[in-house]
């Protein structure tokens, strides 16, 4: 089954061993925009007053990512914060995509970026962005085919705009749809 | 049998004949899942004891046997990396999936008093196998994803 959810949503989450034990918490997500991947989450500690932890959870050690608990194997996936991982959160296209343009190639603005869309499971992925778009308030955008990340905005195809959904339980298939007709003009494409 | 039947039995010495103290809680351990020990409210020993299962004589229908009372340990003096550290009880805790979804809270455990092996975990709306039992820990009851 697959599950879609907020990336606003995945923060806070406690992260659980499968031991039963909370260890942290998501603080922020590291994000490779330009790759539509999760590199993995920033952490806190658990509890009201606890701080930040200086560690980090990368993807290749998370076990499931659900929608009540990002699950780790052991306490031993957090790693200290460490050079690579820093260096994520620096790279063009890696940073903060909140707030930034969502553009089509043939350069109509379908508004502003407010949230990530994910799909859980064993291997994760942004699968499209929650826009205010003017005069359609939120709309939710699935990704797919060839998508641009600059720190101005996120350039998609133009079919993109034809296969926006209004809630999480019909992104599904919006994004479905938007992945065969980019399949299907490929198709086209070759043919021709 | 359930566990909540258990709670409120009597734990007795058989060298003395003496009630040491009554079951409150257990605490279990996976694969095969099975209680790890058992939580006891003492009187006059300084609170809260554990008993491990190992040294459980025998688990009657009104009573719990021990041979002799220095098999009781004190739950402080219990190091968290234990089987039967108090935090591997799972009454009252969450349980998610190992795919991190939640699916209620654990309300009873059903288990074979000969062998102390857990058959299932159940909660108001489900049941799970003992055999999907993952982990049980301080924040949750973690099961496999198997089992819908």
């Amino acid at each position: 089954m697959t599950t879609y959810l907020r990336a606003s949503e995945i923060i806070r989450k406690p992260v659980v061993t499968l031991g039963g034990e909370d260890v942290a918490q998501v603080k922020d997500i590291l994000f490779d925009a330009s790759k539509g991947r999760i590199r993995g989450f920033t952490l806190t500690g658990r509890g009201l007053l606890s701080g930040p932890l200086h560690r980090e959870l990368l993807w290749r050690n998370v076990h499931r990512l659900g929608p009540d608990a990002v699950m780790v194997r052991t306490g031993n996936a957090l790693e200290d914060d460490d050079s690579t991982a820093q260096s994520a959160v620096e790279e063009p296209g890696g940073g903060n995509v909140l707030g930034i343009a969502m553009t089509t190639r043939s350069g109509t603005r379908l508004g502003t970026i407010t949230d990530a869309i994910i799909e859980t499971g064993a291997t994760p992925v942004v699968a499209g962005y929650e826009l205010e778009s003017p005069g359609h308030g939120s709309v939710l955008v699935p990704v797919a085919g060839p998508v641009t990340v600059s720190s101005e905005r996120v350039l998609v195809p133009d079919e993109t705009a034809e296969h926006s959904a209004g809630t999480l339980e019909s992104f599904g298939t919006a994004a479905e749809g938007l992945r065969r007709r980019l399949e299907q003009d490929a198709q086209e494409k070759q043919e021709d | 049998m359930l566990f909540t039947r258990a709670q409120g039995e009597d734990v007795v010495e058989l060298s003395s004949a003496a009630t040491l103290g009554t079951v409150t809680a257990c605490t279990l351990a996976p694969s095969p899942a099975r209680i790890s020990g058992l939580r006891l409210k003492t009187r006059g020993r300084g609170g809260r004891h554990m008993l491990a299962w190992k040294d459980v004589e025998s688990f009657g229908p009104d009573a719990v046997t021990v041979r002799d009372a220095s098999r009781l340990r004190r739950e402080k003096e219990i190091e968290s990396g234990q089987q039967t550290h108090p935090d591997h009880d799972p009454i009252g805790k969450p349980v998610l999936t190992e795919a991190g979804e939640a699916r209620g809270t654990v309300l009873d455990v059903e288990f074979d008093e000969q062998t102390g092996r857990v058959s299932r975990l159940l909660t108001a709306e489900e049941q799970f196998s003992g055999d999907d039992l993952v982990g049980v820990g301080g924040y949750a009851v973690v099961v496999g994803d198997t089992s819908r």
